[in-house]
């Protein structure tokens, strides 16, 4: 480590060396074991028809039974077809995070925040950006080449489009824009992160715009200029987070000159907090989350004259619309213990009431987030129907 | 000019910073001289924090101008950032890697790195070089930061609230003894701290910060001299504060008044006869004394 490349490098690898090397072991076990299970199986992954194939193969006719033996088969007829291409997709992803250099903030609870103690110390932001820009680019060229060339992958329709390194490089620059350039501003930033991710996930069903000859390279420059400015607005603290005022602020003030307002009984002062704490804010993320990824692709069609939604499109999109809230209550529920735990355990609650409570607010929060989700809808079907008409 | 020549270490001028509608720099100015202690003092959210960040590059000046040894901190970061030594008040070091880890990695950026140095320093904190810094307390955190703003002997040293954690013998006999030693290798140290006495007994000047302004800076010494602390004795028992003019605060209660003022002593004094009081006890005030006094005057 006598050069500040070595020191980044060495950083980069000390802190991610059991999962690279995870990776990399993938990799191999790919390449050496998979070819031997396809053959065992007597699946050729090279073959024209080769799901065809390995999907007769495991098929009996008439077998209407779930019985364990046939659901591991059918668990590994899915493995063999799509796991190669699953794993890489898994790797590429991971690979681009580990080029964004964030790193979990315990105290903020954000998973994506760039360390401030880089900017502390003698190296200029354009070295910084370069290298890590063009390390990223790299690692995901080489990985990519890596999976393409010792992996024998069956072809699938499906996962047609994931062979492109150009797509992968352009999300790899994509989310170093978003992730730097949004740093103060975690919710849309992850709202952001969701929709790109969600257009890389369900590009094979918007398969013209991907390969239209102006997205992919459009997009690259795009995620390029919003990294490199980003960095430098973070490294200034240019960019600083919006106080974005609650719409009805003006009527709370006016209920604040009033005086507090009494609860009518702890339960209810416990169902406050609960909607307060977190489910006043799902509603929101979910409202976006929703408009975002429809209202990007509505206007990707409309700019680029690619004619009306594919049926295949919109049932994504209403699968979308479907998992969105269910997503967002497994990642509270799944979310690290809060801080304020010790704070609520001193209330005069019984568990019954606290857990009442959080019932409440999360029967509260469905209805919200399905309507919030389910509003989407009709518009983008009438937009559908009229395009087409 | 070059920067090597440039008089000060610090040059901050008329330097105004928002967050949102919070004005957390005002208009403010401070000129740090080369080779001296510099402690800046300040209640929370007085803007030292604010001020240290423009001070490293990692804000830019809305309007105003900063130079750290005549260079751009924003234009230039790393002409400054190889200058400086800097210990972050939330000691932003990587939890996973080792002491030894630690000292290497930064070692790569700067080629003024002193390894014996750095080894001699890891043995006086009493630091194991293959413990995790994440395993390491909170007092051991703030000496590996320490250690690591240390061991390339930069032109300035900037502690953002050094003391934080750290015991109270650590901090007068490591903490205090670096800044010392810096010091009279002629380099510049600029500290902030909550710690009023442990200004007074390291810094050689001051800046008193209050709103995101400097209410008060020069030498510890001349600004002691220039505050007077004075008690008063009334002939009758006073209900509220009596009103002297000259002076910065005054508490107490019945007949008996503690007044700070500056430089207005005998102003104070004059208009405390004319109300009935006389001084029965008269001194230099306390670092801590003069702070509170300045904070009231400047929050009324």
């Amino acid at each position: 480590m006598h050069t500040p490349v070595a020191a980044l490098a060495w950083e980069l690898w000390h802190k991610h060396r059991t999962r690279l090397i995870s990776v990399i072991g993938l990799i191999l076990a790919f390449a050496l074991v998979y070819p031997k299970l396809c053959a065992q199986a007597g699946f050729d992954p090279h073959g024209s028809n080769a799901l065809d194939e390995i999907v007769k193969k495991f098929a009996h006719p008439g077998v209407s039974d779930l019985s364990a033996l046939r659901v591991l088969q059918i668990l590994y007829i899915m493995f063999l077809a799509c796991g190669p291409a699953l794993a890489m997709i898994l790797t590429l992803l991971y690979i681009m995070w580990v080029f964004t250099f964030t790193e979990f903030d315990p105290s903020t609870k954000d998973p994506l925040r760039f360390p401030a103690r880089l900017f502390t110390l003698p190296i200029s932001t354009p070295f910084l950006f370069w290298w890590l820009w063009l390390g990223g680019m790299a690692a995901v060229a080489m990985l990519y080449a890596s999976w393409v060339y010792f992996v024998h992958q069956p072809y699938l329709d499906t996962f047609e489009v994931y062979q492109n390194c150009f797509a992968w490089m352009t999300f790899m620059a994509l989310t170093q824009g978003i992730v730097w350039s949004l740093a103060a501003w975690p919710i849309t930033r992850m709202l952001l992160l969701m929709a790109v991710l969600f257009g890389l996930l369900f590009s094979p069903a918007q398969r013209d715009i991907i390969e239209s000859p102006f997205v992919l390279p459009s997009l690259f420059v795009l995620g390029l200029v919003l990294a490199r400015v980003g960095l430098e607005k973070m490294r200034h603290g240019q960019w600083q987070p919006w106080i974005w005022k609650w719409p009805f602020a003006s009527m709370s003030a006016r209920a604040e000159l009033r005086g507090p307002k009494e609860f009518a009984s702890p339960a209810q002062a416990q169902l406050w907090f609960e909607w307060r704490r977190s489910a006043r804010g799902l509603c929101f993320i979910a409202g976006g989350l929703a408009l975002i990824p429809v209202a990007l692709h509505l206007l990707v069609r409309l700019t680029f004259g690619l004619g009306p939604i594919s049926y295949d499109t919109l049932f994504g999109f209403a699968g979308y619309l479907v998992a969105i809230p269910i997503f967002l209550h497994f990642c509270v529920a799944a979310s690290p213990a809060r801080t304020d735990a010790s704070f609520l355990m001193l209330r005069p609650l019984t568990n019954g009431q606290m857990m009442m409570a959080m019932l409440k607010a999360t029967a509260i929060t469905t209805i919200f987030l399905g309507w919030s989700c389910f509003c989407r809808w009709p518009p983008c079907h009438c937009w559908e129907i009229s395009a087409r008409w | 000019m070059n920067s090597s020549n440039a008089p000060h270490a610090v040059e901050v001028t008329c330097l105004s910073r928002k967050f949102g509608s919070k004005l957390a720099l005002n208009q403010l100015s401070l000129q740090v001289r080369r080779g001296r202690v510099f402690g800046l003092v300040g209640a929370n959210g007085a803007g030292k924090t604010t001020l240290i960040k423009h001070l490293l590059g990692r804000l830019k000046a809305e309007s105003g101008s900063v130079r750290v040894f005549g260079f751009d901190p924003v234009a230039e970061p790393v002409g400054v950032l190889s200058r400086i030594g800097y210990l972050s008040e939330n000691r932003d070091l990587p939890g996973w890697m080792r002491v030894d880890e630690l000292l290497r990695y930064t070692a790569a950026f700067y080629p003024n790195w002193d390894p014996a140095y750095a080894e001699e320093l890891r043995r006086q904190f009493n630091l194991d070089s293959g413990a995790k810094i994440k395993t390491l307390s909170r007092g051991e955190n703030a000496k590996a930061g320490l250690l690591i703003a240390l061991a390339y002997r930069p032109e300035m040293l900037l502690l953002d609230e050094p003391s934080s954690g750290l015991d109270p013998v650590v901090r007068r006999d490591i903490l205090e003894a670096i800044i010392r030693t810096v010091a009279d290798e002629g380099r510049t140290v600029l500290f902030s701290s909550h710690l009023l006495e442990e200004v007074e007994r390291v810094a050689d000047d001051l800046a008193m910060m209050f709103n995101g302004q400097v209410v008060l800076a020069g030498q510890v010494d001349e600004v002691k001299e220039n505050h007077r602390r004075l008690v008063f004795r009334f002939d009758s028992p006073q209900s509220s504060a009596p009103k002297v003019p000259g002076v910065l605060s005054i508490t107490g209660g019945g007949q008996e008044w503690t007044a700070i003022c500056n430089g207005k002593r005998d102003e104070a004094v004059a208009a405390a006869a004319r109300a009935g009081g006389r001084v029965v006890e008269e001194g230099p005030p306390s670092l801590d004394e003069i702070f509170v006094a300045w904070a009231g005057a400047k929050s009324k």
